[in-house]
């Protein structure tokens, strides 16, 4: 297994794309945060204002999204799937260790991500005159750890889809499109049943319950619910990737 | 007859033969030799006309397209999801119509639904005059907790209007609290005065309204003239105050929060003076209905601050009223939701302009393509063509079959008449906004096209694409109005203005905002923005096919 991961993780670290997109999703994670937190005021309320810091990530994690897909499907693009694994044949252990290499580094960029969206937020949400929420209560530390497993979720969840369709622009238009349709979806349908149906099982929308800290009875599903239905997605996608793995010629 | 007819349009052709062949003389240095076979063998390609070679490009490139199984169906996957979330959007919302048959809201001259609610102090006007008021205070009054506040479309001023009926056509030159002084007419017509004073002055001739402003009632300057053919010789002529309510609006990832309060508008006017009126006193009239309360159900009666009226005392007049004299714009924009598929077929689209031209580097079938037909830049616009009119082939048939019967949907849910208007496939915004949804997916997967042309990958096509045209979207509801405005106008998402059928007018207080369909270019010059993108992304890709290796 350490010879897979280590080949793995060469891969991955190796191509330039990884260090840029990577950066791209802390930046963008930051950035969208900040500006949006930046239109807050004092006078606005009471506000989730951790779910406000965080919320860049929904826009972070599109170029996650990139690199997770291109994990698997440029090695199908450009054939070295071949002697990847005429090299090590064991076919669940590739997948494993790519599984992994990638959530580390999801997980990694997602920390820096978070970490620099909180501090930004507070100092942008202080320069408003709106009293911040301390880092270490207990809903923001869950707010902010959900957002860094969200972001691996969502890479394991885009690595899955790569692997099944074996193609990195159909993965990118899928797993895009499954995150980023629903919410425009819910926006289209005015049944409240389907509101917050769409809501309940939407992987984006109920993945980001976890950065709820406020109102959570009026939630559709608890923060860590939330999170589980998005890891349900990606363990299935991972599951029917291993299957198809396994089954399929390379 | 016949073979007379037969024989001249043969000799036509080969004319046109000759005639065209001459030009590939002309233009082709080295054509004068071969110009027997120039055109004629496919072994001598690279002697091609210009024209014949984009011709089989154009064939070339339909061929590909057409019989890459993949791509067919992603194009049917993308016109079924069009039909289905069109009809997704249309349906399952409700309206409710409170208490029986509701009174129909009042139409303005050219058929639209207005609002026309103001205070008016008016007496009749026979024929040609003259109507002079000075201004001498205008407040603005918000009722509730928000009372320190002042609304900016707060108004008073002169009028001339046909009657007291709402929606009756007028004339009105009125001064506001934030936005300096209009000469306004039917509702929909707004001119902002660029001169300033407090002496207002509307002169009638026939048809012609002029209007003048002064700082001191001695010297006028003209303000402007407007021709209103609506209204009858025996007009109302006087003065008025209106004022839209207060709003303070919060927008927080697509939750909306809006609070209204009733607010008035207090003008005072001394010194009026009516020429060619009838003589008789000043009469005081509410006109049209008070704007509803926002108050919850349940919550205790507001006692008012102030009560709309007016009163005449010597040579003033006090004026207090709220309510509005505008187009109605609220409510959404029903063309708009029953084409909400085209955003996300344009997904599907995507995929299938991006990969058109980066699997032909994956495969490296570009060096093929370029062998037989070498003219570069020909392919890029033969691939084009054919992407563009396909798709926007596909998407027009497939939002023009699920526009009507989403329409349908939305009015057996009680999107209809009288409080919403009905729409069909053969009105022309409809149809305008159809054709521009298609255009617009069609331009987007061109534009899809020319990025995997210049990154030659498509990943990156597809997400850099996704990018600039989708998360500007989704990004509108959650930023900041000016930021979420600024996105959705330099990037290719301000096409989706093609899609507006109702125009959003900038004099009310109406707020534009990107989650009600209003964006900030009218239809046309939205679309324009991915135009240009695609010509940009053209232009590059053009550049660099010519510049790099196959």
């Amino acid at each position: 297994m350490r010879r897979e991961l280590r080949a793995e993780w060469t891969k991955l670290w190796t191509l330039p794309s990884t260090a840029r997109l990577l950066s791209a999703t802390c930046a963008l994670t930051v950035l969208v945060g900040a500006l949006v937190t930046a239109g807050t005021r004092a006078s606005d309320g009471p506000q989730d204002l951790p779910k406000l810091v965080l919320g860049g990530v929904q826009y972070g994690q599109a170029t996650m999204v990139v690199l997770a897909c291109l994990a698997v499907g440029a090695e199908y693009g450009t054939r070295t799937i071949v002697p990847t694994l005429v090299a090590m044949p064991w076919r669940l252990r590739v997948l494993l260790a790519k599984s992994a290499v990638v959530w580390c580094v999801a997980l990694a960029a997602g920390t820096v991500g978070t970490v620099a969206s909180l501090l930004v937020g507070r100092a942008v949400l202080a320069s408003n005159g709106v009293a911040a929420p301390a880092l270490t209560d207990g809903p923001t530390l869950r707010a902010a750890a959900g957002t860094v497993l969200y972001l691996g979720f969502v890479a394991l969840l885009s690595l899955g889809t790569a692997t099944v369709l074996r193609d990195s622009g159909g993965a990118i238009i899928t797993v895009l499109g499954v995150l980023y349709a629903v919410p425009i979806l819910t926006r289209l349908v005015s049944s409240d049943h389907w509101k917050r149906r769409l809501e309940k099982y939407a992987p984006m929308k109920a993945g980001l319950s976890v950065q709820a800290t406020k109102n959570l009875s009026a939630l559709p599903l608890s923060p860590w619910q939330g999170l589980a239905v998005l890891a349900a997605y990606a363990a299935g996608a991972a599951l029917i990737a291993a299957l198809l793995f396994r089954s399929r010629d390379a | 007859m016949t073979a007379d007819g037969t024989n001249a349009s043969a000799g036509g052709t080969n004319v046109g033969t000759e005639g065209t062949e001459s030009n590939a003389a002309r233009t082709d240095a080295n054509a004068g030799r071969t110009r027997a076979s120039a055109g004629r063998t496919r072994a001598g390609a690279e002697r091609t006309r210009p024209g014949t070679m984009l011709f089989r490009q154009i064939r070339a490139e339909w061929t590909k397209i057409r019989t890459v199984r993949r791509w067919t169906l992603t194009l049917l996957a993308a016109a079924v999801a069009m039909v289905v979330v069109s009809l997704l959007g249309a349906s399952g919302g409700s309206v409710q119509h409170a208490g029986g048959p509701e009174a129909p809201p009042p139409k303005g001259p050219d058929g639209k639904v207005v609002r026309d609610a103001f205070r008016f102090v008016h007496q009749e006007m026979r024929g040609d005059g003259t109507i002079t008021a000075h201004l001498a205070s205008l407040k603005s009054l918000v009722e509730g907790e928000a009372g320190s506040k002042s609304v900016p479309w707060a108004t008073a001023g002169i009028m001339v209007k046909s009657g007291l009926r709402p929606g009756a056509s007028y004339v009105a030159l009125l001064s506001t609290r934030g936005h300096g002084i209009r000469l306004q007419n039917d509702f929909t017509h707004d001119k902002a005065v660029s001169a300033d004073g407090t002496w207002l002055r509307l002169t009638r001739s026939g048809s012609r309204f002029t209007a003048y402003v002064s700082s001191d009632g001695t010297s006028w300057k003209t303000a402007g003239g407007v021709t209103v053919r609506g209204i009858p010789a025996n007009a109302r002529v006087g003065v008025f105050a209106a004022s839209p309510p207060h709003t303070e609006m919060s927008r927080r990832f697509g939750s909306l929060s809006i609070l209204d309060a009733p607010a008035h508008a207090i003008g005072t006017f001394d010194n009026v003076t009516v020429t060619g009126a009838e003589p008789g006193g000043w009469t005081g009239t509410t006109v049209g209905e008070p704007l509803p309360e926002f108050d919850p159900p349940g919550a205790p009666p507001r006692t008012p601050l102030v009560k709309d009226g007016s009163s005449v005392s010597g040579g003033t007049i006090t004026v207090t009223g709220s309510g509005e004299i505008a187009p109605e714009q609220r409510g959404m924009d029903l063309v708009q939701k029953g084409l909400q598929g085209a955003l996300v077929g344009m997904l599907v689209v995507v995929a299938v302009g991006a990969l058109s031209m980066t699997s032909e580097f994956r495969h490296g079938l570009v060096r093929t393509t370029f062998t037989v037909l070498p003219r570069r830049g020909g392919m890029l616009v033969a691939k084009a063509l054919v992407l563009g009119v396909t798709v926007f082939a596909v998407s027009a048939v497939a939002l023009a079959v699920a526009f009507p019967i989403a329409q349908s949907r939305l009015r057996s849910s009680g999107f209809r008449p009288p409080g919403f208007p009905s729409w069909s496939l053969s009105d022309p915004e409809a149809l305008r906004a159809i054709a521009g949804s298609a255009l617009l997916v069609a331009l987007v997967a061109v534009l899809a096209m020319a990025f995997g042309a210049v990154f030659r990958h498509s990943a990156a096509a597809i997400a850099v694409v996704l990018l600039i045209v989708l998360v500007p979207q989704i990004l509108a509801s959650a930023l900041p109005l000016g930021a979420s405005r600024f996105l959705l106008s330099v990037t290719p998402a301000a096409g989706f203005a093609v899609q507006q059928s109702q125009p959003h007018y900038a004099f009310t207080a109406d707020m534009c905002l990107p989650e009600d369909g209003c964006y900030p270019f009218s239809p046309w010059a939205g679309l324009a923005v991915p135009f240009l993108y695609v010509l940009v992304a053209m232009l590059l890709a053009w550049w660099l096919l010519r510049r790099r290796d196959a």
